[in-house]
């Protein structure tokens, strides 16, 4: 089964990039205002990283160029593959395109949020990359291995507690008409996640691990990769997907249903 | 009141005196160096869309606009309407010069548009009528009579409180009648008003029509693909191809002069011998046979079908409108 | 023109109509449009916190966050995409037959729909300025909420202007799409909606002063937060801004309307 899905997945990525090359202009387009987007995220960042340089346990822009890469890495994975899907589950849901989803031998939820693919915003894997290294160059930095790797962990469970975030905020679709506008407000809740851990205060740093778990995305990352202690961030993040997970396994069941007995 | 002036009754509404519209059209070869040669010199060809005409329609005639696609007809209503300058000629609609828009005569025509809607989709007619009574100054007396005949006569009583976009396409083109007669328009360019409705919505769209030319003296210029809009409705036909006026008179002058002839089919008992057929017959299957004749052929040609023998069935017709439509086409098209 | 006002206020009156029966949508768009602002607080206070020193007041920053939402949604305007796809369409044809300005029925459904939004916006604004209400200053003064308020004014109109003049490249261009993305970019960076123009370096800032993206959001928050620079200088040059936009508007108009040639039936 899991091979049939991975055969399929692949089969989606090869539709979307030979349509991304057949559309030439607009994946230019898509791609470039990606990188503008990273260069407009910097200014905030680094505006703030020059006013926090001088508070106690402040920090300097090389650290927010470095939580901004990450960030910028991790949200290229997410709008790569699952931005496209969500933004049009809205439309789907309405127009009763769910349908053909939903008689499909795939999953339907992971047909739902894999379907779509959107390869030119990959580029700000380029971005995001170069940005690390230029960063960690800047502070002088050189990450032991371990370091490295617990990084990467807490990437990994960034993007997927956030996938269960955006896909239970994208569900509103399935109680309300016009649910569409909530795509702005998951977008600007994860602008949050840009940011290193020092500029939050308690509460916000609390509600943005856990409920809105932006700063899995970059910000606890960035720290781990600094040398913080992975123990308590790994775990709080595992913990954080799982109820999330089973979160959204129930939250899928109560909207099919009520997708069934809407449809007409 | 409308602010609309009421032209002497032997002013006509329309006069269009050499008009004609031109375009330039840019050429381009494919591919790269063809965009290449075109950003440093463009071969620019100028095509005609109409070519100079003189027209004239008096007061509360119900004219037919007929062409195939392209031929000029819908650059002639744009030319009325405003919505283009000419290259050449004048036109002078109700005594105003179309393309300087001005409000005293936006405000004595109306204008109906098949594809495009004048209504707002999400709310009912009624509103999109409140709309109009600000635009075109209708005072309150004005609105509620203008209102109340336009649903009796429209028959709207049941959908001009619904949503339009809840509206059958049939009951649509009913409001975007209603909503284009609102303000007493004197002139009336309704633009494939019957186009994707079914039968009965035609029958009753075109019944509206009638009623709106007759009891309001509201004149129409119709333009159409469909002949049965035409030849219900138009007294005078105008027929528009390749950018000329090659025909204006009424449906019956052109079926004569295009169509004077009429077709014989007869159905025998069997397939007769392809010797024995009279010269210009021919078989439309083994039994049946098809002839046309002019006038004073058809004692000849019905006599020569006869003696065939065996006949099972025999029926006399006009050749149909479409074909002569299509022949006229076809015929302009040979003089060019 | 006598029907010039009647009209403009059916047309507000339908457009008011359709906005309110959209409501869930309106809320969640305005929820949309305090988030940012809220996350920038959150960040911002969080820095300050930990003894950070912003260039300007802290309140002076707070009071900037918590009006941004509703100065942005005054002086929004989303009209280019329609009006190009209108003319791309042939649908303008429409109005051209009808005795009514074109660009009525855009400006009555701008006014409209911020009517709308800001009785929505309005309680979620005051709610996050209670959360931080020690930090809030507004100004006491008649004369600058006066002043505050004739700015809004001029930046709503220059903003919409704006706007309405990307859309009317569709007359000469098939694409406006690329158009607008990069104008709406170099907006959002210059008008200090990405980040607040006075938190920018002093010479950036002066590079910054005069071009007219300022005058479409910052100036407005900068007369009501009492920030430095609203000198007369400034003043001139947005009302510079706003005659030389409205001027191009009617010439770009005249020119486009007669290139226009309704496309289709």
């Amino acid at each position: 089964m899991s091979l049939r899905i991975l055969r399929w997945w692949l089969a989606c990525w090869r539709q979307a990039i030979a349509r991304d090359l057949q559309f030439r202009t607009q994946t230019v387009l898509i791609a470039v205002g990606a990188l503008v987007d990273v260069a407009i995220s910097l200014v905030p960042a680094l505006v703030l990283a020059q006013t926090a340089r001088t508070a106690a346990n402040g920090w300097d822009e090389s650290t927010a160029v470095l939580v901004v890469g990450l960030f910028t890495l991790s949200t290229a994975l997410l709008d790569t593959v699952i931005g496209p899907n969500l933004l049009r589950l809205d439309s789907a849901v309405r127009t009763g395109e769910l349908d053909l989803l939903l008689i499909r031998p795939i999953p339907a939820l992971l047909a739902l949020m894999l379907r779509w693919v959107r390869p030119a915003e990959a580029t700000r894997v380029l971005v995001g990359g170069a940005l690390v290294v230029a960063a960690l160059g800047a502070a002088d930095e050189v990450p032991g291995p371990l370091d490295v790797i617990g990084c990467l962990a807490m990437m990994a469970i960034g993007v997927v507690a956030w996938t269960l975030f955006w896909v239970n905020a994208s569900f509103l679709s399935f109680w309300w008409a016009s649910a569409a506008p909530v795509q702005d407000i998951v977008g600007a809740l994860r602008e949050a996640g840009q940011y290193p851990r020092a500029a939050f205060r308690r509460m916000p740093l609390r509600g943005f691990t856990t409920l809105v778990p932006a700063l899995l995305l970059a910000t606890l990352p960035a720290q781990l990769l600094l040398g913080g202690a992975p123990a308590g961030p790994l775990l709080g993040g595992a913990a954080v997907v799982l109820a999330g997970g089973i979160l959204t396994a129930v939250h899928w069941r109560l909207a099919l249903r009520r997708y069934d007995s809407a449809s007409s | 009141m409308s602010a609309a002036h009421r032209p002497s009754p032997t002013l006509p509404v329309i006069r269009a005196s050499s008009l004609s519209k031109s375009y330039r059209r840019h050429h381009q070869d494919p591919g790269i160096r063809g965009a290449l040669r075109a950003f440093a010199r463009r071969r620019a060809e100028r095509k005609v869309a109409l070519a100079p005409l003189d027209l004239e329609v008096a007061p509360g005639e119900f004219v037919g606009l007929l062409g195939p696609n392209g031929a000029g007809k819908t650059t002639l209503v744009k030319l009325c309407c405003g919505l283009i300058r000419p290259t050449s000629g004048t036109v002078r609609v109700l005594g105003h010069e179309p393309s300087r828009r001005r409000s005293a005569f936006l405000q004595s025509i109306a204008v109906v548009f098949g594809q495009k809607s004048m209504l707002w989709w999400d709310v009912p007619t009624i509103d999109s009528m409140l709309v109009h009574k600000a635009m075109y100054a209708l005072d309150g007396p004005t609105y509620r009579r203008r209102l109340g005949e336009l649903i009796e006569v429209l028959d709207l009583a049941e959908v001009i409180d619904v949503p339009v976009r809840r509206l059958s396409l049939g009951e649509r083109m009913r409001c975007e009648l209603a909503l284009s007669l609102l303000h007493s328009p004197q002139l009336l360019f309704a633009d494939e008003p019957t186009i994707g409705l079914d039968v009965t919505a035609k029958q009753a769209l075109r019944e509206m029509l009638a009623r709106t030319n007759d009891a309001l003296g509201t004149t129409i210029v119709l333009t159409s693909h469909d002949m049965d809009d035409v030849e219900a409705l138009c007294r005078r036909v105008l027929l528009v191809a390749d950018g000329r006026l090659t025909f204006d008179g009424n449906i019956a002058s052109l079926r004569a002069r295009l169509a004077p002839r009429r077709l014989i089919q007869a159905v025998l008992d069997r397939p007769p011998e392809l010797a024995d057929l009279p010269a210009g017959a021919t078989l439309r299957d083994d039994r049946t046979v098809l002839m046309e004749a002019s006038e004073e052929e058809l004692e000849d040609a019905v006599g020569a079908v006869l003696a065939l023998g065996g006949l099972r069935d025999l029926s006399v017709q006009e050749v149909d409108l479409d074909t002569v439509m299509a022949r006229a086409y076809a015929g302009a098209r040979r003089q060019r | 023109m006598s029907t010039l006002l009647p009209t403009a206020a059916a047309l507000v009156g339908r457009d008011l109509t359709v906005t309110l029966t959209n409501r869930a949508w309106v809320v969640l768009l305005q929820l949309g449009a305090v988030t940012p602002p809220i996350v920038s607080l959150l960040v911002w206070t969080g820095a300050v916190a930990r003894g950070a020193t912003p260039p300007v007041p802290v309140d002076q920053l707070v009071t900037w966050f918590v009006l941004v939402a509703m100065v942005s949604m005054v002086t929004s305007s989303w009209t280019a995409s329609f009006l190009a796809e209108d003319i791309r369409t042939g649908g303008l044809s429409i109005w051209l037959v009808r005795p009514c300005p074109a660009l009525l029925p855009l400006l009555a459904n701008n006014v409209a729909e911020k009517a709308v939004k800001l009785v929505v916006l309005l309680p979620l604004v005051a709610v996050l300025a209670l959360a931080v209400h020690d930090q809030v200053h507004l100004p006491t003064a008649p004369g600058v909420w006066a002043a505050a308020l004739g700015a809004l004014a001029c930046a709503a109109l220059l903003a919409f202007v704006l706007d309405v003049l990307i859309g009317s490249l569709a007359f000469w261009f098939e694409d406006v799409e690329g158009v607008q993305g990069i104008v709406g970019l170099t907006q959002r960076l210059l008008s200090g909606a990405v980040v607040p123009l006075m938190l920018l370096p002093s010479e950036v800032q002066e590079a910054v002063r005069f071009q007219p993206f300022r005058f479409t959001l910052a100036f407005p928050l900068e007369v009501l937060t009492g920030a430095a620079t609203t000198e007369a200088a400034d003043w001139l040059v947005m009302l510079a801004w706003t005659g030389v936009a409205l001027g191009l508007l009617a010439l770009v108009w005249s020119r486009g309307v007669r290139r226009y040639e309704a496309a289709g039936a």
